[in-house]
């Protein structure tokens, strides 16, 4: 990013997004809504892809994420690595996808996609590193027993997660080209043009 | 002892994850040791009675999974590591979050070669109130127009709207102060101009006639005398608005396409127009002509990030024989574009509400083209 406005962008956006973490992220955790991981993974990608849609340059997503996840260090919540991680991974899957396509609006939906698909996937990652394998190995055939004993025999931890995953991209999906439209309405609204 | 502080609460990060039973209780021994030296306080924020509830939850949880399906010992080893985890990643959260203000984490990322990404932070920080509050502003306007005592939910899709364009608002503004200020950090080095002709920028919003005056003000040169080259953007209009650009020669009157619509969220450079190659090379050819005065109609958000017309035209810039140059430029852009050629001076002629800004320009370019004068 050679561009002062690609730096303010990702600055600014990432703000933003840092605050609605801070604030309504930390509210909705307390207040134990569910869907909230959703909710605010739905806000992160809606600030990403307006921010790439108003500057173009590859960098501004990973940028505004890490602005974001700085910015949740100041969460009044207790337990903050997790999030943080997770800001960084959806920023990091957002670029990914935007890079690669050019910033089209195929890149909003597979970006969304990504960055949904990846919070059950960190979650795996998270007990992983927190618990050790050899807890997380226990842990799957705790699961698994759990599983057999509700009538669920041939449903594996693997494949379980897996389903999570895939459905959440789907929402994801849908959520990054709403937020395409949204981005392009912003861009409108500002006189984007050449 | 703010280094030996930090040094530690370092090396109890690094510790926390070591793959050795001792790692996790060293790990601690130094998170608390770098708490004491940098806050003490920090140790009943973080370990307040709800988190340590939750953490022993968390704990007991894993050795009772782990002790089931292999060893009780084990299950004990096991959550005794995950406990201790814990505890030292939140006190590390609570000393890191007290400590860290604008300028350090600015500090900090300079010492590591990150100059640009800790004034990314540093602006984060301090825009987060402007934000908050434009939040606020916008909520409750949304209530007003809606004559009601509190918006609803459905509003909440426009909320988002425009608290996104303030925010990119923002972000413009504070790209322009910074260039303003000489502000050179966010950007990289340009190389000085081999030679510095007279700039004149001419502004005005999108339809205030800034193309109308360009080509009023060429045509009022070659009427004196002067020799003009350079390229105008001619906007395309059809029954949705404008259509595309046509790309103009001021020295030989010929057109090309530049840019043609197809659609939001189809086009490139994040606008909803695809360019035209074979345009811009039209445009560079004509901006490679021998002239005194160079035309540069419009330079707009794509050159402004290196592309379009801007390799053209700084190799047109840096040329030597051209008196002055004529650059039409958004009033939200002038900023970047002094700052992108490092201008230390430039005349600007608003167009917005002139009807006849030729004059004005004629009398800008005077200073280097004496015989406008007379």
């Amino acid at each position: 990013m050679r561009d002062a406005r690609a730096w303010t962008h990702a600055a600014l956006f990432g703000s933003l997004w840092g605050a609605a973490e801070v604030s309504l992220g930390t509210v909705l955790k307390a207040a134990q809504v569910p869907l909230s991981g959703m909710v605010m993974a739905g806000v992160g990608v809606l600030c990403l892809l307006t921010a790439r849609r108003l500057q173009p340059s590859p960098g501004v997503c990973m940028a505004a994420g890490t602005v974001a996840a700085f910015l949740k260090v100041f969460s009044l919540g207790g337990l903050i690595v997790g999030p943080v991680a997770g800001i960084l991974a959806e920023a990091a899957l957002v670029e990914l996808a935007m890079t690669a396509t050019r910033g089209s609006a195929l890149g909003a939906l597979i970006g969304g996609a990504l960055a949904f698909a990846e919070a059950p996937l960190q979650m795996v990652f998270t007990v992983v590193v927190i618990t050790g394998p050899a807890a997380t190995a226990a842990l799957a055939r705790v699961a698994q027993r759990l599983a057999s004993g509700l009538s669920f025999p041939a449903a594996s931890p693997v494949a379980v997660v897996g389903a999570v995953a895939t459905l959440a991209a789907l929402i994801g999906a849908f959520v990054g080209g709403i937020s395409w439209r949204v981005a392009g309405r912003v861009a409108r609204r500002l006189g984007a043009s050449p | 002892m703010r280094v030996p502080g930090w040094l530690l609460a370092a090396a109890a990060v690094v510790l926390a994850f070591l793959p050795h039973s001792l790692a996790p209780a060293l790990a601690l021994v130094a998170a608390v040791t770098s708490a004491l030296l940098l806050e003490p306080a920090a140790l009943r924020r973080a370990w307040s009675p709800r988190a340590l509830v939750l953490v022993l939850c968390a704990a007991a949880l894993a050795a009772a999974a782990v002790g089931w399906s292999s060893a009780p010992a084990k299950g004990v080893a096991v959550g005794g590591a995950v406990l201790l985890r814990f505890l030292v990643l939140l006190l590390l959260t609570a000393l890191a979050a007290r400590h860290v203000d604008a300028e350090a984490v600015q500090r900090m990322a300079a010492r590591v070669g990150l100059t640009r990404l800790g004034i990314a932070l540093g602006l984060a920080l301090n825009a987060l109130p402007h934000l908050g509050e434009a939040a606020r502003d916008a909520w409750t306007a949304l209530a007003v127009r809606g004559r009601r005592s509190r918006p609803r939910a459905t509003d909440l899709p426009k909320l988002a709207e425009i608290l996104l364009a303030h925010t990119g608002r923002v972000a413009e503004e504070a790209a322009a102060a910074a260039a303003l200020r000489g502000h050179r950090s966010l950007v990289r080095a340009v190389p000085p101009m081999a030679a510095r002709p007279l700039v004149v920028v001419v502004t005005g919003r999108p339809g205030a006639g800034k193309t109308a005056a360009m080509r009023g003000v060429a045509k009022a040169l070659r009427e004196r005398g002067v020799t003009v080259a350079g390229f105008i953007q001619v906007p395309v209009w059809d029954a949705g608005g404008k259509g595309g650009y046509l790309v103009l020669d001021v020295a030989s009157g010929e057109q090309r396409t530049l840019a043609v619509k197809v659609g939001t969220g189809r086009g490139e450079h994040g606008t909803p127009f695809r360019f035209e190659g074979a345009g811009f090379a039209f445009a560079r050819r004509a901006a490679e002509r021998i002239a005194t005065v160079l035309v540069l109609d419009e330079l707009g958000p794509v050159e402004l990030r290196g592309g379009g017309h801007m390799p053209a035209v700084r190799r047109a810039l840096a040329r030597e024989g051209i008196a002055a140059a004529l650059v039409t430029v958004r009033p939200a852009l002038i900023p970047s574009l002094l700052a992108e050629f490092a201008i230390p001076a430039a005349t600007v002629v608003n167009v917005e509400g002139n009807r006849d800004p030729v004059p004005s320009l004629l009398a800008a370019l005077a200073p280097v083209l004496p015989a406008l004068s007379s």
